[in-house]
């Protein structure tokens, strides 16, 4: 098991004491995160809940009414920004480029960072 | 009908166990990014209920990446509507009084060898809040899927929407940025 770096061991403990204060959040902000869970589950209840029912009792041919339905509205919806991003070919080489270029950037940036504190411990 | 009505009730109890599992921390991630417990508040309702509107078919093994992406979004809106509103009357400030949230005192490290005093990490969680605060928005939503959620780089990079190399940049530059503000508030 390879030793951790300086930056490393500070951020596990940052994070561990993130998510030990996080368990000690006030009760009346605990209820009201329960009372948005209950209303966003009712509202999954009475939207994709109810689908799934009617979706079950359609057979084949409701099946297709509906992937017909799925596809007009896909094709004519404004783009979903929370959806999370698809790639295709073209797009994943030119990502890997550009994640070649700022690994390249990084390397430079902490080269940089290393001087410069040298130089700051050697003021 | 009978099978589907339990599929329906086991998919809705998998949804709720799954936002009961991310809901206080996604309040803390708000509420370090906005500086407002009511608007923390309406940021993690507002991601929750986009995520049972739109995505709660999704497969579960989706959900963790979709909720921290619609809860980076929704920060995002609330830093851009805050901007706008600024600009129009001008005395909206960031630096909003933060609610009462009581700071929680942990103990402070014990006194150690000089070469391990470097890796600890002192002072309040308040102060870490406030310094997380202070980062760019970028170098703060790296920090905190990354460390927080314990999130990997690729889960990541879908996350914020840029590539593995750009979220090791911003993550690295976090902790840097973090350790300098903390360790010069004098705890060190």
């Amino acid at each position: 098991m390879s030793e951790r770096t300086p930056d490393e061991a500070w951020a596990a403990q940052a994070g561990q004491r993130l998510r030990e204060a996080e368990r000690e959040l006030p009760d009346g902000v605990v209820e009201q995160l329960q009372v948005a869970r209950a209303q966003a589950l009712e509202t999954a209840l009475q939207s994709g809940g109810g689908d799934r029912w009617r979706m079950a009792g359609l057979g084949g041919a409701g099946a297709a009414a509906a992937a017909l339905v799925v596809f007009v509205a896909l094709n004519s919806a404004a783009p979903d920004l929370d959806a999370l991003p698809l790639m295709d070919e073209a797009e994943l080489a030119a990502a890997q480029e550009a994640e070649l270029l700022e690994e390249l950037e990084f390397l430079a940036w902490m080269v940089a960072q290393e001087q410069a504190d040298a130089t700051a411990g050697k003021g | 009908m009978i099978a589907v009505g339990m599929f329906c009730f086991m998919a809705d109890e998998a949804l709720n166990q799954f936002l009961a599992s991310v809901e206080k921390r996604a309040y803390s991630m708000a509420l370090v990014a906005v500086n407002n417990s009511a608007d923390a508040l309406d940021i993690v309702q507002e991601s929750m209920l986009t995520l049972a509107r739109k995505y709660a078919d999704k497969p579960p093994a989706e959900w963790t990446p979709l909720f921290y992406r619609i809860l980076k979004n929704r920060i995002t809106d609330h830093h851009r509507a805050a901007t706008v509103r600024r600009k129009l009357f001008g005395w909206f400030s960031r630096d909003d009084d933060t609610d009462a949230d009581a700071g929680i005192a942990l103990a402070p490290a014990p006194e150690a060898d000089e070469p391990a005093r470097r890796y600890e990490l002192n002072g309040t969680v308040d102060e870490l809040h406030d310094a997380l605060h202070a980062l760019p928005p970028r170098q703060q939503q790296a920090f905190m899927l990354r460390c927080w959620e314990g999130l990997d780089v690729r889960s990541t990079a879908r996350v914020m929407g840029c590539s593995g190399g750009s979220v090791k940049t911003h993550y690295s530059r976090a902790i840097h940025a973090l350790r300098a503000q903390l360790e010069d508030s004098g705890d060190v």
